[in-house]
């Protein structure tokens, strides 16, 4: 594929990794670990630890999800992460704009396009 | 609970400062945050293989899945003697471009200027204002260029970069005047001095005095 298509791949995962983030701990608790292996698996996300604890850390700096740590049985301890209030609020804007962006593109594309 | 080898110890730690430096650059983020969050990370992945020994192998494996940060942005230490030579050499580079850019310039047009005393004896070298306009030229493109190098990270606009070149070319102008008179080997040394890259040599000091400025103002 072109180096463009590439290029805006990147910044469409850019644009919606922290919603996915948000939009996974909607109404549930989740570690690091067992994220990082729940978004790994979204199509197309590409998403390494790399990224996604950096992307945590700014969102719980931006008051938007909230962390806790909890020893377990099976290993360290674990990190638990929930949205906050701020958090669920802005999840609901987010859907909300993406769902309206959603929608304006795809009337924009003609039946021949593929 | 698995014992680690201590390069492998070694290797955690030298990947968690680099992320660290990184995520710190990046800004947003807790670095401190995400090196804690990576290295529970890691030893939940190796909870996970219930490795009796974890090796420097290990390390890299599990790193290299997490996603790598490459070798180039680890914040070396910077030692006491390298920073005291770094900053000797940036007030070197400093004072020279300030001496001999500026000052002793400034000092001879105005020499010049008030006995005449080339124009007495050779000939007139600023025969017009045209020609003082061109001949403080040189001296205000290096006094512009030593105080943008002197702001870490501050690139040279390039307007900066178009007075230096006409800088040059002003002060080569001159050389070749004078080198005309009082060179014996004037030709071969015109030729040395047109093919080197001498006439650029200001632009070079700048960028040079310019990445010793940031690299010092970068040591911790």
């Amino acid at each position: 594929m072109s180096e463009f298509f590439d290029n805006w791949i990147i910044q469409v995962r850019k644009g919606v990794l922290e919603l996915c983030i948000l939009r996974a701990l909607d109404d549930q608790e989740s570690y690091g670990y067992e994220l990082v292996k729940t978004l790994a698996a979204v199509p197309g996300l590409s998403l390494t630890e790399g990224t996604l604890y950096p992307l945590l850390s700014r969102l719980r700096v931006a008051g938007l999800i909230s962390a806790r740590l909890e020893e377990s049985a099976e290993g360290p301890a674990r990190k638990y992460y929930s949205l906050t209030r701020e958090g669920r609020r802005t999840l609901v804007a987010m859907n909300e704009f993406l769902d309206k962006l959603n929608e304006g593109a795809r009337s924009l594309r003609r039946p021949m396009a593929v | 609970m698995s014992n680690w080898t201590s390069s492998a110890l070694q290797t955690l730690e030298s990947y968690l400062r680099r992320n660290r430096g990184l995520v710190g650059a990046s800004g947003g983020a807790d670095p401190d945050e995400v090196a804690a969050d990576l290295r529970r990370h890691v030893e939940e992945e190796i909870a996970a293989l219930q490795l009796p020994v974890v090796t420097e192998k290990d390390v890299r494996r599990i790193v290299s899945q997490i996603g790598p940060v490459p070798e180039e942005e680890v914040p070396m230490p910077v030692e006491p003697e390298r920073k005291r030579d770094l900053a000797i050499a940036s007030s070197l580079a400093s004072g020279s471009l300030l001496l001999f850019g500026v000052i002793l310039p400034v000092l001879t047009v105005s020499f010049e200027l008030f006995t005449r005393l080339c124009s007495s004896l050779l000939f007139d070298p600023i025969p017009s204002p045209l020609h003082l306009v061109l001949a403080v030229l040189a001296p205000l493109a290096n006094f512009l260029a030593w105080q943008s190098a002197r702001s870490p990270g501050n690139k040279a606009p390039r307007w900066l970069w178009l007075a230096n070149g006409a800088a040059c070319g002003v002060t080569l102008f001159y050389t070749v005047l004078f080198g005309r008179l009082f060179c014996r080997y004037r030709d071969r040394l015109l030729w040395v001095w047109s093919s080197a890259a001498l006439p650029i040599a200001d632009v070079f000091l700048h960028d040079a005095f310019a990445n010793v400025v940031e690299t010092a103002a970068a040591c911790p």
